[in-house]
């Protein structure tokens, strides 16, 4: 490595440690305003089930145990986290650990991204404008999301990887980039989703650049096409088709925000004191490094994919996500551009471009360094209460379950089990909930129905006697489900709860009273979802071992000349 | 485009972009106001000394693209159905004061505001019906209510004994008035409440930002950098095209995503490295026969071949049916018309004719080939003719 590059990851290490500091110093959890509760949860849950004194990776509390968290959520920053939970012994420093981890990785990522994109002149940079880059610092403050992080370093370096085979490499190159983007499946969706639109656009690029030059070598780019997606099946289908095949893939790609309000978002960095997740910069940043590229005679790879990256913001649901690896490839684009100037202006430019992001990142860090930071705002969360008033049932012998809501204010199935593992819900500790076909019909039916007679049969069924839902979701929907079950006295609201309660309501459901293993509700885990995901693996695997064969003897020498 | 241009373009973009950055809707303050009560407390207050500025509804809130720094919502007031605009609205407005903005509320905007707050961790104490803070005669505490002082607030006096509340709030302040003023003022007419409005925004333009570098002095910077890099690489690309125009075209510099690689780098691969040593050991080779010697996928070997040829390795070149590799350079064309020769008879007619002057078309109709099959060994042949003459004198 250059000294430059030395000199930009010495950077990178130490940004990512003063990022992470407060979390690693400090105690309490993500503050309860700031959404995404993954790492705390997923900690939290880990160190229950060591607790329990379970075969170490189950717990009741998350109805069908591990499996089914690795089922919906991609398993690869669970199992970290996991791993270093192990280590340490404790949820707050694996949470804190893991956000390193995730800086770091993201780190690397960005170097060699920017060195693929751009030489290794452009790594300190690069570097900076990850660094500075608020959405990124904003994903990791106010969303606390490590996985994603995680997601767009192992991205990054996925893709760094490809540019790098299809300017050089050959099939086993092709191999490794694939099973990286398998790994990124295996962390972040988000992540994939973004990845696969620029690695889309690299091979298209490099095709375009085949066709004119040399068309004989477009058989050969097919190929090593093939060997990238099937390294990638292989590595991540075991898990993907059981996650998205049972109920399709617009199940996941159904919420996201429309194209005005996208635009509306942008417009915020127009504004003199933008929110936090939408800084000054952004739009304004983003505008003018297009514009810059636009006025550049030749685009490169990096700009291919910034653009398909762009299409996806607008055309994805959830595009806004995808935001903050936009900004770093046009960043990259932009440096890559450069090569076509003399050295000298180049290094007058590189400086000015590090010397806007430094003032980028001492604009906001202060801002995101101050929230990056644990606090105990969760003991006034709804979730919290209502956990804490069910776990004293619970514990006094009470074998019902609850059904807690994630709904627009509440996130009450993502956090009950956290403040009180031993209360059984309905839906897991996630979304998703168990490989129980009745459990998912009984949350279609309580969210977009009125057939309430179906509601509170599977309410019998499923030996649910608790409701947990969210005020926002009633005022919302005036005529719903609870509304009627209430009406005819199938459900009463409970009043000791709901007194304390703010933003959610407690109902109890008559005539449920049940417990006992032959009333459980059975997780299966071999679905057949889940034996078609391993056996495409499998295939994938094998379809990899054939496509690498004959360059492998080559490597070896053994060509049959 | 010479330097200073660029900079001046570069300051021009930076003076438009503080100019939209800085153009907040009316005024340098928005009032929230919900009903005709806050409309007149408003007329009476502007015309007190409450400095100007848009009126807006709690739909006006969300709609809006962007809000002026100091923001006040005095006591706004919603009705049944409205409670989500309500809510929605307030929760921009405390993501407005955590990016640096000012809100000025008094006990409704406070409660409001609270709805959010609560889940930042940081609520404001219920509002109570007793005396909690300082407030002028007629003030009903038990009518109007009061809001007390929240932890970490600073108590900041006011005139006629009244008092604002002044908490920090990530980038912004919060400046809370802890009375009900529109109704207080609407019963009583006292101008005291128009008073203590009109002097809490006055403290509130001065609070500082918690920031000290302004987002739009980063971001117009970033703007300047961008137009200086977009104009300068621009130019430099276009002297770059004027110097090569005319020249022959240079295989591994023309796209960017080969424009690195050395010669060291492209040889690091074996196949590649095989092909090469090949290629350079035999003169010329067809693309089969590469990959008979090889024994990989012919996909494969085609695939290193173009990479080879892209970065200036080695050549290829149709004849006929046949794909055919060599070294760039005369000596290569040497190499590669000498086993051309020795293979085809007709290679050495062709040459002829090519020498002989004749139209490509015409010496593919003799030869009985499409042209296009013949196009590229034709250029060849023209691009060394004494080298191809040479070959096939010697093959005779």
């Amino acid at each position: 490595m250059s000294r430059l590059g030395l000199v930009a990851a010495a950077a990178a290490a130490a940004a990512a440690v003063l990022i992470a500091a407060p979390p690693l110093l400090g105690s309490g959890l993500p503050s309860f305003s700031r959404g995404v509760f993954h790492t705390a949860t997923i900690g939290y849950y880990l160190e229950t089930a060591v607790l329990l004194g379970h075969d170490g990776w189950w717990t009741r509390c998350w109805c069908s145990g591990f499996q089914d968290l690795v089922r919906f959520y991609p398993p690869l920053g669970n199992l970290l986290l996991a791993a270093v939970l192990r280590v340490t012994g404790s949820a707050g420093a694996a949470s804190a650990a893991g956000m390193a981890a995730a800086l770091a990785v993201l780190a690397a990522g960005v170097s060699m991204a920017a060195v693929e994109a751009a030489g290794p002149a452009a790594v300190p940079v690069a570097l900076l404008s990850v660094l500075a880059a608020e959405a990124w610092v904003s994903t990791a403050a106010v969303y606390w999301e490590y996985t994603r992080l995680l997601g767009d370093g192992l991205a990054l370096a996925a893709l760094a990887l490809l540019l790098r085979t299809l300017r050089l490499g050959g099939s086993r190159d092709a191999a490794k980039a694939g099973a990286l983007a398998g790994l990124v499946v295996l962390t972040s969706l988000i992540s994939a989703v973004w990845l696969a639109a620029a690695a889309a656009a690299v091979f298209l690029y490099t095709a375009r650049e085949a066709a004119r030059r040399a068309p004989y070598a477009l058989p050969g780019l097919a190929r090593l096409a093939a060997v990238y997606v099937a390294a990638a099946a292989a590595v991540s289908a075991w898990w993907l088709v059981p996650a998205a095949a049972p109920w399709g893939l617009g199940h996941y790609l159904r919420a996201g925000a429309s194209l005005s309000e996208k635009l509306r978002v942008l417009s915020y960095s127009l504004s003199l004191s933008p929110p936090l997740w939408a800084p000054a910069l952004q739009a304004p940043l983003l505008a003018a490094v297009a514009a810059a590229l636009i006025s550049s005679r030749r685009l490169g790879p990096a700009a291919w994919a910034a653009a398909a990256v762009a299409a996806a913001v607008l055309l994805y649901g959830q595009g806004l996500r995808l935001l903050p690896p936009l900004g770093v490839l046009l960043v990259l684009a932009s440096l890559s551009s450069l090569e076509a100037t003399p050295p000298a202006r180049r290094r007058v430019l590189l400086a000015l471009l590090a010397a806007v992001l430094v003032l980028y990142a001492a604009r906001y860090y202060p801002t995101y360094s101050g929230l990056l930071r644990g606090d105990h705002s969760f003991l006034a969360s709804d979730e919290y209460r209502a956990a804490s008033w069910l776990e004293a049932l619970a514990r006094r012998g009470l074998h019902v379950r609850v059904y807690a809501m994630y709904g627009p204010r509440l996130h009450g199935n993502q956090w009950l089990n956290v403040f009180a593992p031993d209360v059984e819900q309905t839906l897991s500790g996630f979304m998703e909930g168990c490989l129980d076909a009745r459990v998912f019909r009984l949350d279609y039916l309580v969210k977009d129905s009125l057939d309430y007679s179906s509601v509170y049969r599977l309410l019998r069924e499923t030996c649910t006697g608790y409701l947990l839902v969210d005020r926002q979701w009633l005022r919302e929907r005036p005529l719903n489900v609870v509304v009627l079950l209430e009406r005819r006295g199938l459900v009463e609201p409970v009043a000791a709860v709901n007194r304390v309660l703010r933003y959610s309501s407690l109902y109890r459901v008559a005539g449920v009273g049940c417990g006992g293993e032959s009333e459980k509700v059975e997780a299966v885990f071999w679905t057949p979802a889940r034996v078609a995901g391993v056996a495409a693996s499998l295939v994938a695997a094998l379809v990899l071992r054939r496509l690498l064969a004959g360059e492998e003897a080559v490597e070896r020498g053994v060509g049959r000349g | 485009m010479r330097p200073w241009l660029a900079a001046a373009a570069a300051l021009l973009a930076l003076a438009l972009y503080a100019a939209v950055a800085r153009a907040a809707p009316g005024g340098r303050v928005a009032y929230v106001a919900t009903d005709p009560a806050d409309s007149l407390f408003l007329e009476d207050g502007l015309r007190h000394g409450l400095p100007p500025g848009p009126v807006l509804g709690l739909g006006g809130v969300l709609r809006a693209p962007r809000l002026p720094r100091l923001v006040a919502a005095l006591d706004p007031n919603w009705g049944p159905g409205e409670e989500l605009e309500a809510l929605n609205a307030f929760e921009r407005l405390v993501n407005h004061v955590l990016g640096g903005g000012v809100l000025v509320a008094g006990l409704n905007g406070a409660v409001a505001a609270n709805l959010t707050l609560a889940r930042l961790g940081s609520p404001l104490p219920p509002v109570g019906r007793a005396a909690c803070a300082p407030a002028p005669p007629g003030y009903d505490f038990r009518r109007y209510g009061c809001l007390p002082r929240p932890p970490g607030a600073r108590t900041v006096a006011l005139s006629d004994g009244m008092v604002a509340y002044v908490l920090r709030l990530g980038d912004g302040w919060l400046v809370v008035l802890p009375y009900n003023l529109v109704w207080a003022y609407l019963d009583t007419r006292s101008p005291v409440y128009l008073e203590a409005a009109r002097e809490a925004l006055l403290l509130a333009e001065k609070l500082p930002s918690a920031n000290p570098l302004p987002g739009e002095v980063a971001a117009a910077a970033a703007i300047a950098a961008a137009v200086a890099v977009s104009v300068s690489s621009s130019s430099s690309q276009r002297r770059r095209g004027r110097g090569a125009r005319g020249a022959p075209a240079a295989p591994a510099a023309a796209s960017p995503m080969w424009a690195r690689v050395g010669r060291d780098e492209a040889l690091s691969h074996p196949v590649r490295r095989r092909i090469y040593s090949l290629v350079a050991e035999r003169g010329a080779l067809g693309f089969n026969e590469l990959w008979r010697e090889l024994g990989v996928a012919k996909a494969t070997v085609a695939w290193h071949l173009s990479v080879l040829e892209r970065l200036g390795l080695l050549s290829t070149v149709r004849y006929r049916r046949y794909l055919l590799a060599y070294l760039p350079g005369p000596r290569g064309a040497a190499a590669l018309f000498s086993a051309l020769s020795s293979r085809d008879p007709a290679f050495c007619l062709l040459v002829g004719e090519a020498l002989r002057g004749a139209g490509l078309e015409e010496a593919a109709r003799r030869l009985r080939v499409r042209p296009r099959a013949l196009e590229g060994i034709y250029r060849l042949v023209a691009a060394y003719p004494e080298e191809a003459a040479e070959a096939c004198r010697v093959g005779e």
